[in-house]
């Protein structure tokens, strides 16, 4: 029977069409603009993410995400190091600031000071240079991105120079570092060396980065630091979805990738539900002929749910497929839209709203399915 | 002159006691059945004869289980339906009924031997065994160069004849046939009858025919006239014959 119902469906081309068609733009248009919003929250947080070997985030207490910058007096360094159960803490230097190269090109720039004996911080994956390198006069590491902006159709190449706040700046490394949410190039640095770069008020630490000793809980510690300080302390998971949720909480970007998904399921689903209504509607005569063959209700129905379940998972197949297409080659590790991806779990989230969008589309023809009476292919009803 | 060779008739296949129906709704509700008593023999071809709107589509249709009486008993093979629920009325059906109908129903997106092969499949027949049975009745019935073939490929006539098929694949019991010669000219009209006779009447299976077209009347054994959704009169092809 199930290569009786298949051959049925596909008897019907252009319906069929219509119906892969409407779920192929539904799964595609939720599954790129769901991949586009988490990788724009991740870049929330990439500071964050980059600090791999940070357990616990330090802040003044009026800070309430990582792109917030309220600096603290240095002593808090020493107060936190103090704290039992701290292993080590470091300061990390977080500003904004624009760079310019001899050429005269200038970019906005995210100046990340850290540790100048432990160098903690720095995004781990070096393209070009090693880390140790940063403890060089002047030097800087630049994201390979940064590095194409600033010098486009160049080789990557060490000891370029650029200006930074009338300071001359030398590249010594090249990172691979996490893309920021809206800098365009990102700068580690030395802390010593960045707070010259930007030069501030009397405070200057921006975070202090700290590890719990093994035994401890880093949750357990955190809690400890803020008892201990009165300042902000929050595990590295913690502080990031302090931050997503903060965007989500205070932009509007939720709300248009929100609407852009919905209009996706939304349209998706009318397309699929007019489209199958016709089909069941033509094929009613059909149906009710089965049933008269001897095919119950129940059976009828299973049918006809795998009639729109082949049809769901070649539109699903089609849409999520350009999805990672687009994801493959338009958001190259060398792009500005690097680090967007297509995560398995939106995979999975999209196939279970294409399952629902199906069942959702199919439910009212299945009634008519279910009610369709035998009798009808008596009285010559096409 | 007779054209059937009269065989004898079985036990009662169908057996129908003061079946009353009702159709429509509200004020539209129209007894169409008035407390109706009838009986089918295996091994014979019954004839349903009556003008149009009679009633006689409503009574087949309740037979095969398709509508259910409002009043009244069916009993096919000496099941009573009434005592089967609406799912088991359909496996029942699918066992036991083959249908031939005026427009065929064939399904367009299957070929004609795929056709033929559905009731098996229903019935839950291997794929292999359903089309080698396909095969062979198709061949049975001259169609054997057309089991590839898609309805729209067929005739008129061809497209009957893989209906008939169809109903007869699974060896049903029962079959009935609404106005098979409808649609068919006088020549084409006897030669489906004639196919009818040979194909589908066996001691063991009672044959229906619903038709209002008095040129086939001679193919029958027995011929049951309704009128106004009651049986008016009952003849059999001696009656017939000695008249």
């Amino acid at each position: 029977m199930v290569s009786i119902v298949i051959k049925m469906l596909f008897g019907e081309r252009v319906k069929v069409l219509g119906l892969v068609f409407g779920v192929a733009f539904a799964t595609l248009l939720v599954a790129q603009q769901a991949g586009l919003f988490v990788g724009l929250m991740t870049r929330s947080q990439n500071v964050i993410a980059d600090a791999s070997d940070v357990d616990i985030w330090v802040m003044d207490p009026a800070v309430e995400y990582v792109d917030l910058i309220r600096p603290m007096r240095e002593a808090e360094l020493y107060r936190v190091r103090g704290v039992p159960g701290v292993a080590w803490a470091v300061p990390l230097f977080k500003s904004g600031t624009s760079v310019k190269t001899p050429e005269g090109r200038t970019k906005s720039a995210l100046l990340l000071g850290v540790d100048d004996a432990s160098l903690t911080g720095v995004s781990p994956r070096v393209v070009m240079g090693t880390i140790g390198d940063l403890r060089r006069p002047d030097a800087i590491a630049i994201d390979r991105v940064g590095y194409m902006q600033l010098w486009p159709g160049e080789p990557l190449q060490l000891g370029k120079t650029l200006d930074l706040n009338d300071r001359r700046a030398v590249v010594t490394v090249i990172t691979d570092a996490a893309p920021a949410f809206s800098a365009q190039v990102i700068i580690h640095t030395r802390y010593s060396q960045a707070v010259s770069f930007v030069p501030t008020g009397r405070n200057q630490l921006s975070f202090i980065l700290a590890k719990a000793t093994p035994d401890l809980d880093p949750a357990s510690v955190a809690r400890a630091i803020a008892a201990r300080t009165g300042l902000n302390a929050y595990t590295a998971e913690d502080f990031s979805w302090r931050t997503i949720r903060y965007y989500l909480k205070n932009t509007g970007i939720p709300i248009s990738f929100a609407t852009t998904i919905l209009l996706g399921i939304v349209v998706g689903s009318a397309i699929v539900g007019l489209t199958f209504n016709m089909f069941v509607t033509d094929n009613l005569p059909q149906y009710a002929m089965l049933k008269v063959i001897g095919v119950t209700g129940g059976r009828l129905i299973g049918l006809v749910l795998l009639q729109a379940a082949i049809v769901g998972l070649m539109g699903y197949a089609i849409g999520i497929g350009l999805a990672a297409l687009f994801f493959e080659y338009a958001c190259t590790p060398t792009s500005a839209l690097r680090g967007f991806n297509l995560p398995w779990w939106i995979a999975s989230g999209v196939a279970a709203t294409v399952a629902l969008l199906i069942v959702l589309s199919t439910l009212s023809s299945l009634g008519r399915v279910l009610f369709a009476q035998p009798a009808m292919v008596f009285w010559g009803k096409r | 002159m007779s054209q059937t060779s009269q065989p004898l008739p079985g036990p009662p296949a169908i057996v129908c006691r003061e079946v009353v129906k009702y159709l429509g709704r509200r004020k539209f509700r129209t007894e169409v059945l008035h407390g109706l008593d009838l009986e089918v023999y295996s091994g014979q071809m019954t004839l349903l004869v009556g003008p149009s709107g009679c009633g006689k589509t409503t009574l087949i249709s309740t037979i095969a289980g398709i509508l259910k009486p409002d009043k009244g008993s069916i009993a096919l093979f000496g099941t009573a339906m009434a005592d089967l629920g609406r799912r088991r009325i359909t496996h029942f059906r699918g066992r036991n009924v083959g249908l031939v109908l005026q427009q065929f129903h064939l399904f367009p997106a299957l070929t004609a031997a795929e056709n033929v092969a559905v009731p098996l499949l229903v019935l839950r027949h291997g794929a292999r065994q359903a089309q080698a049975r396909a095969a062979n009745l198709l061949e049975g019935l001259g169609l054997a160069g057309h089991a590839d073939k898609y309805p729209r490929e067929l005739s008129v006539g061809e497209q009957q004849r893989v209906a008939i098929a169809r109903a007869i694949a699974h060896d049903p019991r029962l079959i009935i046939c609404d106005e098979p010669t409808a649609a068919l000219d006088a020549a084409s009209g006897r030669l489906v009858m004639q196919l009818l006779r040979e194909v589908t009447v066996k001691s063991d299976r009672a044959v229906l025919v619903v038709t209002h077209d008095h040129r086939i009347f001679g193919f029958a054994d027995r011929i049951i006239h309704m009128d106004d959704g009651r049986i008016t009169r009952i003849t059999d092809s001696t009656e017939r014959e000695a008249a």
